[in-house]
């Protein structure tokens, strides 16, 4: 079992190390989610280590979420999701970051898990991800700067979005059981993270085609594309 | 209920309810994109008709304009000569009659490209001179019937006459029909057009699944634009019939 964990927990390195190979030929756009497979990688180490000394992880993991959250805001703000309501993007990460810090310092501790921010984050991105999914079904290639002609599976923004609603989704409904205290019973914590490791380890997968089918730069702009002529 | 009853039970409609929100959300998604997708693909095929048109009716009006006179000048200029020979003057007679010849023929890609009656006396006046014209140069009998007034803009009715060249086009080339109707009927806030052939019928389905032919997909773009709808039913050996309902 522990040895299952460690390997799903430690897939997420296949992403980190193809993002660190690609990371100055990719489209700037794509960048936020190299960001975010790091910032996974970092947590897992830290955790690694914290669990190896027998200290909590909760603090690592309650900085993890937020900056995970807020990184792929961007990253969805960058798929042009909030191209007509800018404002709401600006609202959410500033409605995400106050309802953090209220859970972890004023209503909570930050060295306790912060189901509420998780369930709240969680529901947002889902919700995001199906909005960049319908995006990329009617805009396609132009927006996404994605090669014509491949496969959708080769389509990294759609890797991203399927990654993120599979996981996140899955993530909704833990919470939500945490959150009624249902952790209590061992055996159905085991269960529920014995299903969240397999899920860990597809999404990770899934990342690292993303990553590795993330679009190069544009070598050029043409001149009546570009927004600031 | 005891306490971790309840507790589950909560649990579990909390969870219900938020997956009911995202997949309520997903539905809501989907079908604002398909509306999007239909608008652009509408607006995309409108693009491409009017431009076609467009380029159709100016090469018609060069034809109509420009060469066409240039033609009849340089025939009456040949007329000019004062020829004598017997041989020279059965030449001029031939350079005349292939003038004619060509002159008769622009008109005829003048008037297909673009005719002059349609934009002057609309689409029921057009539609007469079209089966006149076709019923003149065919050995296919073509009946047309129709009511005095059809209210279409003129956009609409450019496109019904498209419409309709293309089933025609479409029954005399693979039809072998020796009679061919076509009907118009002004309805209240639409106008429907029915066209039959007796010819040798055809799988709808499958010509349309097999995209050979650029026919049937103009059809369906041009009555997709009007806002319309059509509906064919063809039987091998049964002749096809084609429906349409037009929006006024």
């Amino acid at each position: 079992m522990f040895l299952k964990v460690i390997f799903s927990a430690f897939s997420i390195f296949i992403a980190g190390i193809i993002g660190l190979i690609r990371f100055r030929k990719i489209n700037k756009m794509y960048w936020p989610m190299i960001f975010v497979v790091w910032l996974a990688c970092i947590n897992e180490i830290i955790s690694f280590c914290l669990f190896k000394n027998n200290l909590s992880t909760a603090i690592n993991n309650n900085i993890y979420v937020l900056m995970e959250a807020m990184v792929l805001l961007f990253l969805f703000r960058n798929f042009g999701i909030f191209n007509r309501r800018k404002w709401l993007f600006w609202t959410v990460c500033g409605g995400l970051a106050a309802l953090w810090l209220w859970e972890n310092f004023i209503g909570g501790k930050i060295w306790c898990i912060s189901s509420w921010f998780r369930i709240v984050s969680s529901f947002i991105i889902v919700l995001t991800s199906i909005d960049a999914i319908s995006k990329l079904m009617v805009f396609g290639s132009q927006e996404f700067l994605i090669i014509r002609g491949r496969s959708l599976f080769a389509n990294a923004a759609f890797l991203i979005c399927i990654g993120t609603i599979i996981f996140f989704t899955f993530k909704l409904l833990v919470e939500i059981f945490w959150f009624y205290g249902l952790n209590g019973s061992e055996i159905f914590r085991v269960k529920l993270y014995d299903i969240l490791t397999y899920i860990n380890l597809l999404v990770n997968l899934i990342y690292a085609l993303a990553v590795l089918w993330a679009p190069p730069k544009q070598r050029y702009t043409m001149l009546s594309f570009s927004p600031h002529w | 209920m005891g306490t971790t009853e309840t507790t589950i039970y909560h649990a579990v409609i909390f969870a219900s309810l938020v997956i009911g929100i995202l997949l309520t959300y997903f539905f809501i998604v989907v079908i604002h994109s398909q509306k999007v997708n239909v608008g652009l693909r509408k607006k995309n095929v409108l693009e491409e008709i009017a431009g076609l048109e467009k380029e159709r009716a100016r090469i018609g009006a060069d034809f109509h304009d420009e060469l066409s006179p240039l033609l009849s000048t340089v025939k009456t200029r040949i007329n000019f000569f004062q020829l004598t020979n017997a041989e020279d003057l059965a030449e001029r007679q031939q350079a005349n009659d292939h003038i004619e010849e060509v002159i008769k023929r622009m008109r005829q890609i003048s008037f297909n490209l673009m005719p002059n009656t349609l934009l002057r006396d609309g689409l029921i006046k057009a539609l007469e001179e079209y089966v006149e014209f076709l019923n003149r140069v065919h050995r296919i009998r073509f009946t047309f019937t129709a009511t005095e007034e059809c209210m279409l803009e003129e956009s609409k009715a450019v496109n019904v006459y498209r419409i309709m060249q293309e089933v025609i086009h479409n029954a005399i080339k693979h039809s072998k029909a020796s009679e061919i109707s076509i009907e118009i009927r002004d309805k209240k806030n639409a106008i429907d057009i029915r066209v039959c052939d007796n010819g040798c019928g055809f799988n709808y389905k499958k010509k349309l699944a097999e995209k050979t032919g650029i026919g049937l997909g103009s059809i369906n773009n041009r009555v997709m634009i009007t806002g319309g709808k059509m509906f064919v039913d063809s039987r091998p050996q049964k002749g096809t019939t084609y429906i349409f309902k037009i929006p006024t």
